[in-house]
């Protein structure tokens, strides 16, 4: 057995069932492994959409991502999403060829040291020159991708070693032998902790729960909406917390942060006690950290000792799996909690997120992407779909005004910021979940960042809808021109962009384009009807801009809001301190 | 500006020690003193390597031990401060 059928079988061994690559020289001898091997082989037309799809594919499922590239080139266009995934936190495996061993460091045809290019962006990586090392090596990276905390994983495979034969005392060896996990971050929590916590929580007058994207890694919002329901205890999320706690429950008061809900973030400032759970407390989270949850003492719960403490001081702190440790501090806290003490913070919380909630009610005949995003999302209140997002403008909007029931259906390049994720993203997680929706919402500075995915949807007819927000702006970026840089436009007018719908077609797609409020019921009807492919390509106001906004390097409290400017005069709305 | 000194023992893996500078760097430390030497290979015992770190920066120092300790191929760390290190010499 060569190394790279050896490579092959091992996958899936594993249950891979779909890997995404784009072949090249270094990476042949494992693409020949693949020709008729049964594994499932996605051809993206480019490496970085090979890596975002197969972290749509991870993300949506829960499963072990894989992509698969060649040397040079190809390694350096995987780089950008083995990053998003190692931010995110995305169980990912991605393989790459190397030129043979015997070149290695001779700056040989499309060499260039992945290995240590790598370093800086996964959370563990892999450079294979030696057949007998291969097995340990894979089985190691397949196993540290998903375990602990996951995240992304590089084997960088010299073609020599795909070529060679594998020794049969070396198999013998491996198979005996378990591979690495990752246990770094499994702890046992003492008792005296837990009741720490406990008593916290108990004797808490403002206590307030901060769900990030750890909750639906750990499998957790199960007892996180027991722990919320118990204790009545209202919750913000981050971004990639949104699903986390179903947007539509009582206590979900919604994202925090630079564009989070009023009520969200002002419950974050008022409150006596921050749970925070699976969360690492970003700057687009907290605004200004010294000014941040000003009066809150900290519990913070994480299966990473690193986050714990790292930006904002946890009194008590608990890392370890969440569901035990959610598991003990409910039993632990049952029959402790008085109810009535924060009852009256409920009442705050609650009145604010009625009162401060979005207005919907534009009164123009132009297309008001909040309105149109919140209407989509009431179609699937039955059945839910996943929402894959590119960045920017319309991925705030997504995280604002659709709803979502689990973090697996709400994918969005969060730590990165990665703009061109979202439409391979999407791909991926068709893929993985051929029974549901999946829709890419983007913009149209997005979309052209990874077009080229159109023709796999084609290719493979994967039926993923895209509904295009297209202002003809870089649109977040423009916003903090006007509001931060005294409106000095540079580089942010796309006015000249293709017509997309033209382009879709092109590809092959069914694309269909609106830009009246009018038109928008039946668009929805015709883009949700279609079996196949489709992109909606909705033309939106160039100065529809997203709101609220912490600016940069400002507290939370301190946001600006202009909805206003957009809605019906005749109501207004305010804020309120906590009394 | 806060100095401390790390001792970080590791698999031999290739790179690692380049990882370990790597992080050290990116988290905002700078290397006064460094030095790191293999152990010895013995029948069927992975070689593993020490790390003698001096390092100093405004940042936390445990935030350090724990990334330090988080990366795949690091075994123990063990961090000394001025103090630590003063309490140890009192008690020899």
């Amino acid at each position: 057995m060569r190394g790279a059928d050896y490579l092959v079988k091992t996958l899936k061994d594993h249950k891979v069932e779909t890997v995404f690559g784009y072949p090249g020289g270094a990476i042949m001898p494992v693409y020949d492994a693949l020709y008729e091997s049964g594994l499932r082989h996605i051809l993206c037309r480019h490496e970085q959409g090979a890596v975002f799809a197969a972290d749509g594919y991870a993300r949506s499922s829960g499963q072990l991502g894989v992509c698969i590239a060649t040397s040079g080139p190809g390694a350096t266009n995987l780089i950008t999403g083995i990053a998003n995934a190692q931010l995110d936190s995305v169980p990912l495996l991605a393989i790459t060829g190397q030129v043979a061993s015997n070149l290695i460091g001779t700056d040989a045809f499309q060499e260039i040291d992945t290995y240590g290019l790598s370093l800086s962006v996964v959370k563990h990586s892999y450079l294979v020159t030696n057949i007998e090392d291969l097995p340990r090596m894979l089985n190691e990276a397949i196993s540290l991708a998903q375990s602990g905390r996951p995240g992304p994983v590089l084997i960088d495979i010299a073609k020599d070693v795909q070529m060679a034969e594998m020794p049969a005392a070396t198999l013998a060896y491996c198979e005996k032998s378990s591979p690495h996990q990752d246990d770094h971050q499994v702890l046992v929590q003492p008792s005296e902790v837990i009741s720490k916590a406990a008593s916290l929580l108990a004797s808490s007058a403002k206590p307030l729960v901060y769900a990030g994207g750890g909750v639906g890694i750990a499998q957790a919002s199960a007892l996180l909406k027991k722990l919320v329901d118990t204790f009545k205890l209202p919750t913000v999320t981050t971004l990639k917390g949104i699903g986390a706690l179903a947007s539509s429950h009582l206590y979900n008061l919604g994202m925090l942060g630079m564009h989070g809900t009023k009520s969200a973030n002002l419950a974050v400032q008022e409150c006596d006690l921050l749970l925070v759970l699976g969360a690492r407390l970003d700057d687009r989270a907290t605004g200004d950290l010294k000014q941040f949850a000003p009066h809150a003492k900290v519990i913070h719960i994480d299966c990473d000792q690193t986050e714990v403490s790292k930006l904002r001081l946890a009194d008590v702190s608990l890392v370890g799996d969440m569901k035990e440790i959610l598991s003990a501090i409910i039993e632990t806290t049952s029959g402790n909690f008085i109810h009535q003490i924060a009852h009256q913070w409920r009442h705050y919380c609650l009145t604010n997120k009625e009162q401060l909630g979005f207005r919907y009610d534009a009164p123009f005949s132009t297309i008001y992407a909040p309105l149109l995003l919140q209407k989509l999302s009431h179609r699937f209140q039955q059945q839910p779909a996943i929402v894959a997002c590119d960045v920017g403008q319309h991925q705030m909007w997504v995280a604002q005004h659709m709803q979502f029931d689990s973090c697996q259906h709400h994918l969005s390049s969060g730590g990165l910021g990665a703009m061109g994720y979202g439409l391979p993203a999407a791909l991926g997680a068709k893929l993985a979940n051929p029974e549901l929706t999946v829709i890419n919402v983007s913009g149209d500075g997005s979309i052209m960042m990874n077009i080229q995915e159109l023709a796999t949807l084609k290719r493979y007819n994967i039926p993923v809808k895209i509904l295009l927000l297209d202002n003809q702006r870089l649109g977040m970026v423009r916003q903090w021109q006007q509001l931060f840089f005294e409106k000095r436009y540079s580089e942010t007018d796309l006015s000249d962009n293709p017509d997309f719908t033209e382009l879709a077609h092109a590809f092959g797609i069914q694309s269909k384009s609106i830009h009246l409020a009018t038109q928008v019921d039946d668009a929805l009807d015709d883009f949700l009807s279609s079996d196949k492919s489709y992109l909606l390509h909705v033309a939106i106001d160039p100065d529809e801009n997203v709101w609220p906004l912490v600016p940069p390097g400002k507290s939370n409290a301190d946001f600006i809001d202009d909805q206003s400017a957009n809605c019906n005069p005749s109501s207004t709305q305010s804020s309120k301190g906590f009394r | 500006m806060n100095t401390n000194t790390y001792k970080v023992v590791t698999r031999q893996a290739s790179g690692t020690l380049e990882r370990v500078l790597r992080l050290v760097r990116h988290r905002g430390f700078e290397v006064n003193y460094c030095f790191a030497q293999g152990s010895d290979a013995t029948n069927h015992v992975e070689k593993n390597m020490e790390i003698i770190l001096q390092l100093s920066s405004e940042r936390s120092a445990d935030n350090l031990y724990h990334q330090l300790h988080k990366l795949v191929d690091v075994i123990e760390v063990r961090h000394y401060n001025a103090a630590s290190i003063r309490s140890s010499l009192s008690h020899e």
